[in-house]
């Protein structure tokens, strides 16, 4: 049973399942052997990548529940599942990868992934330093160039204490506790299909809340009390905007502090890096930061805030027919254009910085932020219309999309390619603009279901 | 009396699930109505689709005369609803909260909420999210009542009130019906709020109206009635809800007394008695 809570979520195991299906079949499928091998590498670190992820957020939510001090053999039966699960995950790469030392490299490699997606689960303050790593000016190539034999041979030759390492963290797992209010705000910005049963961090107590955040807040919140409390009259979007604000919105200085940060990422990095390469992975991971942000943490809010919507849509202000689907999806729209306007402009300035600016980049980014918009609005327009509750399946279809795009993108930066001459990018970005058209109409009669 | 409310032929279904089945009723004004019904018996989605907060899929609904999905402003000014979940912006402050709310509106009574807000003791200071389940029901009472309306729908409104908020709430309600002439219906499991403030009772059971009358006929809608006869005498029992038989004793549960058969048995030398069942147990057995 705790196995089946640690992996459930039929999105996740899909996931999973297919990657693994994917590195079987390259063995079938690809003659070279050297690219069957790389296959097999690159989707099982992959799958075990999102199967330890979605465990590593149950867990947290599993050792911190009410019940785990009354349910007899709970951490028992804890710790065999968990066992179970890390000796199921690393069975692919014993039956894949057929050369002994990288297999017991990889292995190696997977369990230190799963102690440390779990340690980051538990303290988010590590994320920090993972987005240190990564922005290291390093070439990963030359590190795998000099370094690899070494590594592989260091990663098999060290698995017996690794897996030792994860068997004793795993008997210890009962001495793991993490604040709730991380946990809550890694679950309201990352989970899949486990937010269901939990305290949003908007239902959290707001005087509960570090000061920092109660002062960043309500430095955010007092603009909309002014606005409330001044003679002025308020227009229904800017009374839509108020109903839609939460804990966890996006700061309505947020945007300008992005293009700052942006900005001086790139004057630092062109005066003491100026060969510095890795202009395109800054502006991905701001980018991405931004949209997965700026459209789950809206999107999250409104979905929690559904029935008080509905409630007001059927107030005398909006007596007009369609009037409070036009006033919403208007104010939907602002937000997009707010949001894409900003991730624009600061790639903009990082790449007139590093002067790596042309038309082509413009051009790439004006249509993958279009094929964002339509995306994001038809995503959260289908969930909010949908009468059961599709919000996880539409947070997964957000980060989906954001990072097969955030990886076209990459390749188009890193290539110069003009993304509209490839057919099927234009034919997804013309689908995408279509089908948000067409959900939006349909929902000009009503917004929510 | 005019009439508030008319639906027909209503129905709704969540997924497979039937809620609401052909359901047609009608409300008039200076109707208190008191909305009893299982849970998952459709109440909320009831008063929901009345105020087309829900999307039904048969059936008309007129809400002074017109339909609900084209309200005018003037009569949606006229509405006031509580819901049964807690929905509002958590970090609002209660006047903020009200300052909010009153700008959907054309018309507004400072004047009853600041009342309101001194005699159930809210603080107007205090955020949306530092209030108990208690306080805020009382906000979201308030908030309903300051357009001064003249539909109230009210789900469930006093589940969350200690017992001296609900016999105040209650003591408004009763005010409001009888001053202003409103109408008022309210879903609710405490019976005795029922009989405290209603006029009228309806009953919702799979789907429909099962029972909608004026509370004194709901009081005597269901009886028990005891009979001790001979043994092996068969009674042929009319309006028949249910039976038990104990040797020469028998205890049944009619929905109707019928005054010439219990005449009958009387000339039969069979004994009986009719016993009142309270509000609960009426509910019961008309929803068994």
């Amino acid at each position: 049973m705790i196995l089946k809570i640690l992996t459930h979520g039929w999105l996740d195991r899909f996931f999973v399942l297919l990657f693994w299906l994917g590195g079987f079949s390259g063995q079938f499928w690809l003659d070279d052997p050297q690219k069957a091998f790389l296959m097999s590498v690159i989707t099982i670190i992959t799958a075990n990548f999102i199967l330890y992820f979605r465990v590593s957020m149950r867990l947290v939510l599993l050792t911190n529940a009410d019940f785990r001090s009354v349910l007899p053999n709970y951490y028992r039966l804890l710790k065999r599942s968990l066992v179970t699960l890390l000796v199921v995950s690393l069975l692919p790469a014993l039956t894949l990868i057929s050369q002994p030392m990288v297999m017991l490299s990889v292995m190696s490699l997977l369990l230190i992934l799963a102690v440390l997606l779990v340690a980051l689960t538990y303290q988010p303050k590590l994320y920090f330093l993972v987005i240190a790593l990564l922005l290291m000016p390093v070439s990963i190539e030359e590190i795998a160039i000099q370094w690899g034999d070494l590594l592989i041979n260091v990663g098999s030759f060290s698995l017996p204490l690794i897996a030792l390492l994860s068997y004793v963290l795993i008997q210890h797992i009962e001495r793991f506790k993490s604040n709730r209010k991380y946990i809550e705000r890694m679950l309201l910005v990352s989970s899949g299909s486990s937010s269901m049963d939990l305290v949003s961090i908007e239902e959290t107590n707001y005087n509960a809340q570090p000061a920092w955040r109660r002062w960043l807040s309500n430095s955010h919140f007092d603009y909309y009390r002014s606005m409330l409390r001044s003679d002025k009259a308020m227009n229904k979007l800017q009374l839509i905007e108020v109903a839609c604000q939460g804990l966890s919105s996006l700061h309505r200085y947020s945007y300008f502090v992005a293009i700052a940060v942006a900005l001086i990422i790139a004057l630092v990095s062109k005066a003491l890096f100026p060969s510095f390469e890795q202009i395109s992975l800054i502006m991905a991971l701001l980018s991405i930061a931004l949209i997965v942000l700026g459209n789950i943490a809206p999107f999250q809010i409104i979905s929690k805030r559904r029935a008080q919507l509905k409630q007001l849509a059927s107030l005398p202000l909006f007596a007009k027919e369609k009037s409070f689907s036009t006033s919403f999806i208007s104010y939907l729209f602002k937000q997009q254009l707010k949001l894409y306007g900003t991730v624009i402009l600061a790639n903009l300035l990082l790449m007139g910085v590093q002067q790596q600016i042309s038309s082509v980049v413009i051009i790439n980014m004006l249509l993958v932020c279009v094929f964002f918009m339509a995306t994001s609005m038809l995503i959260m327009l289908s969930a909010w219309r949908s009468q059961t509750n599709h919000d996880n399946s539409a947070i997964a279809g957000f980060l989906g999309i954001f990072v097969v795009m955030s990886i076209t993108v990459m390749i188009g930066v890193e290539n110069n390619l003009a993304l509209w001459t490839s057919q099927l990018f234009l034919t997804a970005v013309f689908v995408a603009v279509g089908l948000a058209i067409a959900k939006i109409s349909q929902c000009r009669n009503r917004v929510f279901a | 009396m005019s009439q508030v409310i008319s639906i027909n032929n209503l129905s709704k279904a969540y997924k497979k699930q039937q809620v609401l089945n052909n359901l047609s009723w009608e409300i008039r004004a200076g109707d208190v109505i008191g909305l009893l019904g299982k849970n998952g018996a459709g109440k909320s989605t009831l008063l929901k689709s009345i105020l087309n907060i829900e999307v039904v899929e048969q059936g008309t609904i007129e809400i002074f005369g017109e339909n609900n999905q084209q309200l005018s402003c003037t009569n949606k000014n006229k509405i006031g609803y509580v819901p049964q979940e807690n929905d509002e912006i958590p970090w609002l402050s209660i006047n903020d909260l009200v300052t909010l709310r009153k700008r959907f509106y054309d018309q507004w009574s400072d004047e009853k909420v600041a009342g309101l807000m001194q005699r159930w003791d809210i603080d107007g200071s205090k955020q949306v999210s530092e209030l108990s389940p208690g306080q805020m029901q009382k906000v979201l009472i308030m908030l309903a009542l300051g357009p001064l309306p003249q539909l109230l729908i009210l789900d469930e409104p006093a589940a969350a009130l200690d017992p001296i908020a609900r016999r105040e709430f209650l003591k408004e309600l009763v005010e409001l019906a009888c001053e202003e002439e409103i109408s008022i219906i309210f879903s609710t499991h405490i019976t005795s709020d029922i009989e405290r403030v209603a006029n009228k009772v309806a009953v919702l059971d799979k789907g429909k109206i099962c029972y909608f009358d004026e509370l004194d006929n709901f009081k005597e809608s269901v009886v028990n009635l005891s009979f001790t006869h001979t043994k092996g005498q068969a009674l042929a029992i009319p309006h028949l809800l249910r039976s038990e038989c104990q040797g020469n004793q028998t205890h049944c549960v009619v929905s109707a007394v019928d005054q010439s058969w219990l005449d009958q048995l009387a000339s039969q030398d069979v004994s009986y008695h009719i016993n009142q069942l309270g509000l609960e147990d009426i509910f019961m057995e008309l929803t068994r």
